[in-house]
């Protein structure tokens, strides 16, 4: 037996209490949890004309204590109760699923794997629409499914936009449905709490490059595997013997080894600068898309890039990880309210 | 969805037959029309113009206005040919989804218009299969309605989804909503508001239950077998004896007709336990009668002998210093109630019934109805003879001795009459003579009215006051629902006979061959009218009293079932069980956590077993393990089907591995192979 829902039913209403015997308001937010019912209930139109003709015909039965029009209000009522047993049978006991979701970016559709499964041993499920529970800049389509056998399972891909970048808390699913009679929809939650990074999205630059990047290996300035010397050291018996400068050995009259500048990838910081005033908000959010864009493309081009801004850093490297790196980072940034301060974006080659 | 549909419209139009106002030949027409649009619908159907439409519309909505206004100036019927003309209409042009579910609605006023005007027990045949249908036709419309609109666009709805299972879900469904339709139907609140709603046009022409009947006027009924009430009598399960079913007392006689001169008509006062009664020292050994009477032409309410008080839903009635309760109108309707009568010393070994708390004081007919005063002069009235009557009183003479006590003398008349008169329906008449000299000293035969009448006068001439009483003798009992069937052959006369001390005193000079009627009713015919009585004993007439009734009897029924309990509980507190109680509880309480546990652990078992292994695996899994094939712990399944051998196995094996890993579905395809594999595997093993 599961008992969460039980014993965490009152707790929004103890909370409550509590701040209110402190003498605190609650919040709003918390006052909608409290009236939070397990189903919700809607008419639609034939259920309001069904329940209107209920209406009338009760009043003509007990106006002429015609005891047949009695009987027809018991069956209309009947009708009501064997369709809130119905459409319960039909939600109760479906579980749905969410796949790992990776790499998602803003305003780009998404495919997500639901995974539907029937806990039901004998009855089947009839007519129902999933739907992924609202999120605020975020849409996804519904997923229909006629007839549900008992003990099933299927997958569907299911598409999903989210609109802008940062963390987003899916917070579960809806199961509605209009099943038997089409005169009322019911409608249960399914909790399944997933929390998504999208990424700011990443456009095509097309005058790049704009700080004149050539491609191509670039000494490092200090010592590692390199073709060009880079200096002089004592030579220990560990080191090749084809290392020893044999002109400075001459010279010094003690042992010498060559040491070569390493060679590598270019470098490149981004600096992002992400404190501003808040009118230019929507500016910050163009600079950030730019500095995904920027990334994407020189990690593309083999570069080692970097990413710093006013309160995170993400050191050079170069590679795809880099580049989610770097995109996890410009995914939570956020832009700070600051003053005589433009947000705006450097680039620095190292 | 069209055969739903064409139910639903048969079904209305059954309803649509309840209505006693609209004419035969219209519903013939109007079911040829829907009869001939079906085959249209199979051809394809016809699109009709908006413009036809809109034509028809207002065409019909004036006939509608024309009907209401000029015709049948009844809003039901009216309305009823306007929607079965509408039906027809759409009928012919059923387009959409849509159309079928306008159609199931302009059905379901059909029916409400039969409701309110009909209390047939047909209905709630029509009713219980309109139930059926509209469950069905409700399904089908939201399942493709919802489909249509979110379903694969373009694509019919899969027809495997109306299957066996989905028809016998809806049966299921159906037998649900009935039962629950009773249940609320009995819960529902009743308001007593109405009365009288549902007039019948039926009305049963009856002579003999007015105020002025003319002699021989009961005879004509008395050959017509048609039902006027039903009767059950409280506590009879098997047929009483002769019951005198009390109408109207009739006072004076003129020599051709009878009549109430005697205008004393009181409207009696409903009491605080719903009752209309008359004073009576009786409040106990009471019997009580569900009375079901049929719309007959007569204000009178029929009790069996003397009735004191009466139920039902009455707005008031009326009573008067005979003892007969009245109507303020004659009813139009079939209704029921209940009355309570004192009941003859010969019957009281038979049933006794009380209807406590009620206000019955005496019943001396002094202060029948509260009202004080010498009784004498009232009896006076009860002594008119009409003029001529000298021949009467000359065979009075030769039959009863002046000296002896009145009982004596009426039982004498009473016997005179039964003995030397024949009981006939068809008698001789003379003419020129009086009807009661014609049957006394000329034809000698007669029926009860004859009868009654002689014995009146004759009891009159000897200075004895007495009346003629019309109301009905017993009546057929009907062993399926334990009532009495009585119909107008059950008409009856009798005599009322005041004796100082005892009051008015029942004769019945009737010969036997009057008295007893012996109907041979086929038994279906008795069972399909136990049925009739149920539904308007159960259904129509069901009331806020009868709810009242019902929660005590539930009420004690739990009471005593509880005490039974309570007693058998007792019944094992012996010694040894007081002394080791404690040892015990645990002991039970034991068992109930092991139970439950192991119930759990079951229950989590089976869904671990359901959720993850496809059956048919484990199934093959069994068979081998019968034959000593178990699969290690360590084994995959792969190395379990090698070591096996057997190409069967192993394809069950990789389907399996399909299914579990693979996230693939058991189509009906691979569900055969399976089951080819499985036969393989069975026979291999073999």
């Amino acid at each position: 037996m599961n008992l969460r829902s039980a014993i965490s039913a009152p707790l929004p209403w103890l909370a409550l209490l509590t701040s209110i015997f402190f003498g605190k308001k609650p919040k709003k937010a918390a006052r909608h949890t409290l009236i939070r019912l397990p189903r919700t209930l809607s008419f639609t139109r034939e259920g309001i004309g069904f329940i209107i003709v209920l209406f009338l015909v009760g009043i003509a039965a007990i106006n002429t204590g015609n005891n047949m029009l009695y009987l027809v209000v018991a069956m209309l009522l009947s009708l009501i109760i064997i369709s809130g047993i119905m459409s319960e049978l039909t939600l109760r006991n479906i579980t749905i699923k969410r796949s790992a979701i990776y790499h998602i970016f803003a305003g780009k559709q998404v495919l997500i794997t639901w995974k539907i499964l029937s806990g039901k041993r004998y009855t089947t499920s009839y007519s129902f629409i999933i739907e992924e529970l609202p999120v605020e800049e975020m849409t996804s389509s519904d997923l229909y499914t006629l007839k549900f056998h008992p003990k099933g399972a299927f997958t569907r891909n299911i598409t999903y936009i989210f609109n802008r970048r940062g963390l987003y808390s899916l917070k579960g699913f809806k199961i509605s449905t209009r099943f038997p009679f089409g005169l009322f929809t019911k409608g249960r939650e399914e909790s399944f709490k997933t929390e998504v990074l999208v990424f700011p999205r990443i456009k095509p630059l097309k005058r790049y490059p704009p700080y004149g990047i050539i491609t191509g290996d670039y000494p490092q300035r200090k010592n590692g595997i390199g073709s060009q010397p880079y200096t002089l050291r004592d030579y220990n018996t560990a080191d090749d013997a084809r290392l020893i400068h044999w002109k400075s050995t001459a010279k010094s009259s003690k042992l010498l080894a060559k040491e070569f500048e390493k060679e590598g990838n270019k470098k490149v910081l981004i600096v992002l600068q992400n404190h501003g005033q808040t009118a230019l908000n929507d500016r910050f959010e163009e600079l950030v898309e730019y500095t995904a864009s920027l990334a994407n493309y020189l990690i593309n081009k083999g570069y080692s890039v970097g990413l710093k801004t006013m309160d995170m850093e993400v050191p050079c490297r170069d590679g795809k990880k880099q580049l989610y790196a770097i995109l996890r980072t410009l995914a939570i940034v956020k832009y700070i309210d600051k003053d005589d301060v433009t947000p705006s974006l450097k680039v620095i080659e190292i | 969805m069209l055969i739903v549909t064409y139910l639903i419209t048969t079904l209305g139009l059954m309803a649509l037959s309840l209505i006693e106002t609209i004419d035969r030949i219209f519903i013939f027409i109007i079911s040829a029309i829907v009869a001939s649009t079906l085959l249209v619908n199979l051809r394809g159907g016809i699109r009709l113009p908006r413009t036809v439409w809109n034509i028809s519309a207002i065409v019909i909505f004036t006939l509608f206005l024309l009907d209401y206004y000029t015709f049948s100036r009844s809003l039901i019927d009216a309305s009823a040919r306007f929607l079965a003309i509408l039906i027809v209409l759409r009928l012919i042009d059923l387009r959409s989804t849509r159309d079928h579910l306008i159609l199931y609605i302009l059905n379901f006023f059909q029916i409400l218009a039969a409701a309110s005007s009909t209390i047939s027990p047909i209905f709630f045949l029509i009713l219980f299969l309109y139930v059926v249908s509209i469950i069905w036709g409700m399904v089908i419309f939201t399942l493709k309605r919802e489909w249509d609109a979110r379903g694969l666009s373009g694509t019919a709805m899969p027809k495997n989804i109306l299957g066996g299972t989905f028809f016998i879900g809806t049966v299921g469904l159906t037998t649900a909503s009935i039962v629950i339709t009773l249940s609320i139907f009995f819960l529902i609140p009743r308001m007593e508001m109405g009365f009288f709603d549902r007039k019948t046009f039926n009305i049963i022409k009856m002579a003999g239950f007015s105020e002025e009947v003319k002699l021989g006027s009961i005879g004509s009924i008395k050959e017509d077998r048609t039902i006027v009430m039903r009767v059950e009598l409280a506590d009879f399960d098997t047929p009483p004896p002769s019951i005198y079913f009390r109408g109207i007392t009739l006072d004076h006689y003129d020599g051709y007709r009878w009549k109430r001169t005697i205008k004393d008509r009181t409207t009696l006062e409903k009491d605080k336990h719903g009752l209309f009664s008359i004073k009576s020292s009786k409040k106990t050994g009471l019997l009580k009668q569900n009375i079901l009477l049929e719309p007959i032409d007569t204000d009178v309410i029929f009790t069996a002998f003397r009735g004191i008080a009466v139920e039902g839903r009455f707005p008031s009635i009326m009573a008067d210093t005979a003892g007969s309760f009245y109507m303020r109108t004659p009813s139009f309707s079939r209704f029921g109630y209940t009355a309570y009568s004192i009941l003859p010393e010969s019957m009281k070994n038979r049933s006794y019934n009380s209807i406590d708390n009620a206000t019955f004081i005496t019943d001396d007919p002094n202060i029948i109805l509260n009202k004080p005063g010498n009784y004498d002069s009232v009896l006076k009235n009860y002594l008119q003879l009409p003029e001529g009557s000298d021949r009467l009183k000359g065979l009075l003479q030769g039959l009863v001795d002046k000296d002896k006590p009145s009982l004596l003398k009426a039982k004498a008349i009473e016997s005179y009459l039964k003995k030397n008169y024949r009981y006939t329906l068809n008698p001789k008449h003379k003419d020129g003579i009086e009807p009661l000299e014609d049957f006394l000293f000329f034809s000698k035969e007669g029926y009860c009215e004859q009868f009654a009448t002689a014995m009146a006068m004759l009891l009159r001439a000897a200075g004895i006051p007495s009346r003629v009483v019309t109301g009905f003798l017993s009546g057929e009992w009907n062993r399926f629902g334990n009532y009495l069937i009585v119909r107008q052959i059950d008409a009856h006369s009798w005599v009322e006979t005041y004796l100082p001390g005892a009051g008015w005193v029942l004769f019945d000079p009737t010969p036997q061959a009057g008295t007893i009627i012996e109907l041979q009713t086929p038994t279906f015919l008795l069972y399909l009218d136990s049925l009739k009585w149920k539904w308007h004993r159960y259904i129509v007439n069901y009331s806020f009293s009868d709810q009242i009734r019902l929660t005590r009897k539930i009420h004690f029924q739990t009471n005593a079932m509880f005490n039974r309990l309570k007693e058998t509980f007792r019944m094992h507190t012996i010694p040894e069980f007081e002394r080791y109680r404690v040892h015990y509880m645990i002991l039970i309480l034991i068992i109930t956590l092991l139970t439950l546990s192991l119930i759990r652990t079951l229950k989590r078992k089976n869904t671990r077993r359901n959720h993850k292994t496809p059956d048919f695996y484990l199934k093959m899994m069994d068979m081998l393990k019968k034959k000593g094939f178990v699969r290690k712990l360590s084994e995959t399944p792969f190395e379990f089907a090698k070591r096996c051998s057997s190409p069967a196995v192993l394809d069950i094996t990789i389907i399996y591995t399909k299914i579990r890993f693979g996230n693939s579905g058991l189509t009906p395809g691979v569900l055969k192979e399976v089951k080819n594999r499985l036969q393989i595997v069975k026979a291999g093993l073999k």
